[in-house]
């Protein structure tokens, strides 16, 4: 990988590590310093890196480093308990700040899946290359997710 | 690829993991053609699937705003195109040029006598050594020695032999000769007797080198890699085979000699054992320059003795030599 690949790469791909990241971690700090340590690192190892291969590299450097900072910080069973701070932000209508609602009560693992899914488009072969997965755990961890959004939902739509 | 790890058809037993399937885009044309036609026949199952592709997250319009603090430059060259070959050319013609003439007066400023030669003449019988006001005297016999040891003549060394030893009187005479250059050169036109010539232009940082022709003539040599000093009479009369050969690395020499016309025989010995004076003056010149060796040759020219200076029994030489 050149640099001017790698500049392509910060172009196509920041956005959507940001994303990821931010959807993940729900901190605004946590998602800016790992997308800017995922492309450190990205850019350390560039001439070891196919380029066709940088996006899927990008989000595993990613994802690894958000589990780890969560296991570090132990932020995942505190938070429920706090107020959200990306929750607070205004959302577009009111199906998706309850699916914001629905995504933050899955897993850590879940939820990274499904924002793998939906938002990144990743297959359950690439999502479990990133993950460290198998496809099958990825299939079914994903399903569950599902199902438990579903559930959500159909709770949500009947208190309304 | 789709991820399919099972061979059955979608009934309703198995429809919402075909659902899944169907909504995570993980089937093939024809298992979503077999959902697709499972649903128009299973209408009550089109809530539920309605349900689940709810689940699906949209992307959130999300900028990272600090992209640019992760782009690299580095890599990349800048490069200033030039525009037109003529202008090219004319750069090129124009820096050329430039760098000759920086070359070329740079090379002029450098137009200044040398300091502290020392010159050899192969004739013993015929040489002497004087000092100057420049170069610190030294041990004459020490020195000749130093200096035979040196190895040939030439490469800005020049030997001298027999050189008698400094007395104070001769440093006494310097040091009257030192005080202005205007007042020697005037000092040395007026001296005629060659017993008592001294040619000095210290104020053009001469050095004293030794050579006395006996007819006060001139003898002039140049050479572009080779500097010679050519007495053509010695001081007895008779044609002198040896020459004072200085080697440096210059372009062309000029060399003025003074001398006596009519050395009596008892100067001659007194020449011979180093108590003689004349006057020689070596001066390194490019022959494109004629005019500067004409004003050289008159500052040379054989001038009055001074019947108050012990001159007798001194010898002075001065070099004026210039690089180009």
């Amino acid at each position: 990988m050149t640099a001017e690949d790698y500049n392509d790469c910060v172009k196509l791909y920041a956005d959507g590590l940001y994303r990821f990241m931010l959807k993940s971690t729900r901190r605004v700090e946590d998602a800016r310093d790992l997308v800017q340590s995922s492309f450190a690192k990205l850019w350390e190892h560039r001439a070891e890196v196919n380029v066709q291969k940088s996006k899927s590299y990008l989000f595993t450097i990613a994802y690894h480093k958000m589990i780890d900072l969560n296991r570090k910080n132990s932020r995942l069973e505190f938070r429920d308990s706090l107020p959200d701070r990306f929750e607070s932000q205004p959302a577009n209508n009111g199906l998706k700040a309850i699916l914001d609602k629905a995504l933050s009560r899955l897993s850590e693992r879940q939820r990274s899946l499904v924002l793998l899914k939906d938002y990144e488009g990743y297959s359950y072969e690439e999502i479990a290359e990133i993950t460290g997965l198998n496809s099958g755990q990825v299939k079914i961890t994903l399903h569950r997710a599902r199902l438990q959004l579903k559930e959500w939902l159909v709770s949500v739509e009947n208190v309304l | 690829m789709y991820f399919k790890d099972y061979v059955m058809d979608i009934n309703r037993t198995n429809y919402e993991s075909f659902f899944l399937l169907y909504l995570d885009r993980e089937l093939n044309v024809a298992d979503r053609q077999a959902v697709e036609n499972f649903l128009q026949e299973h209408a009550d199952l089109q809530k539920e699937f309605s349900l689940l592709q709810q689940t699906i997250q949209l992307p959130a319009e999300l900028v990272f705003e600090q992209k640019e603090s992760l782009y690299h430059r580095e890599g990349k060259r800048r490069f200033i195109p030039i525009y037109g070959l003529r202008i090219a050319a004319g750069l090129a013609l124009i820096l050329t040029a430039g760098w000759y003439m920086m070359t070329v007066l740079k090379n002029h400023e450098q137009l200044l006598p040398v300091l502290g030669r020392k010159i050899t003449t192969p004739d013993v019988n015929h040489t002497q050594t004087v000092t100057t006001p420049i170069e610190p005297p030294t041990a004459g016999n020490t020195r000749s020695q130093n200096l035979d040891q040196a190895g040939p003549v030439g490469e800005n060394d020049l030997t001298l032999n027999n050189k008698p030893e400094r007395t104070p009187q001769m440093v006494k005479k310097q040091k009257q000769n030192g005080k202005g250059s205007q007042r020697n050169m005037a000092d040395d036109r007026k001296i005629e007797n060659p017993d008592s010539r001294v040619v000095k232009a210290q104020g053009l940082r001469s050095e004293p080198v030794q050579a006395i022709p006996e007819d006060g003539g001139m003898a002039a040599g140049h050479s572009n890699t080779a500097v010679e000093l050519q007495s053509s009479v010695n001081y007895r009369g008779t044609p002198d085979p040896g020459t004072a050969t200085i080697k440096a690395q210059m372009p062309a020499l000029l060399v003025a000699a003074t001398g006596k016309k009519d050395v009596p025989d008892s100067e001659n010995s007194a020449l011979a054992n180093g108590s003689t004076e004349n006057a020689i003056s070596v001066i390194a010149l490019n022959d494109k320059h004629k005019a500067i060796a004409g004003f050289f040759k008159k500052l040379t020219r054989p001038l009055p003795a001074d019947e108050t200076a012990d001159n007798n029994k001194k010898l002075r030489v001065s070099v004026f030599q210039f690089s180009y």
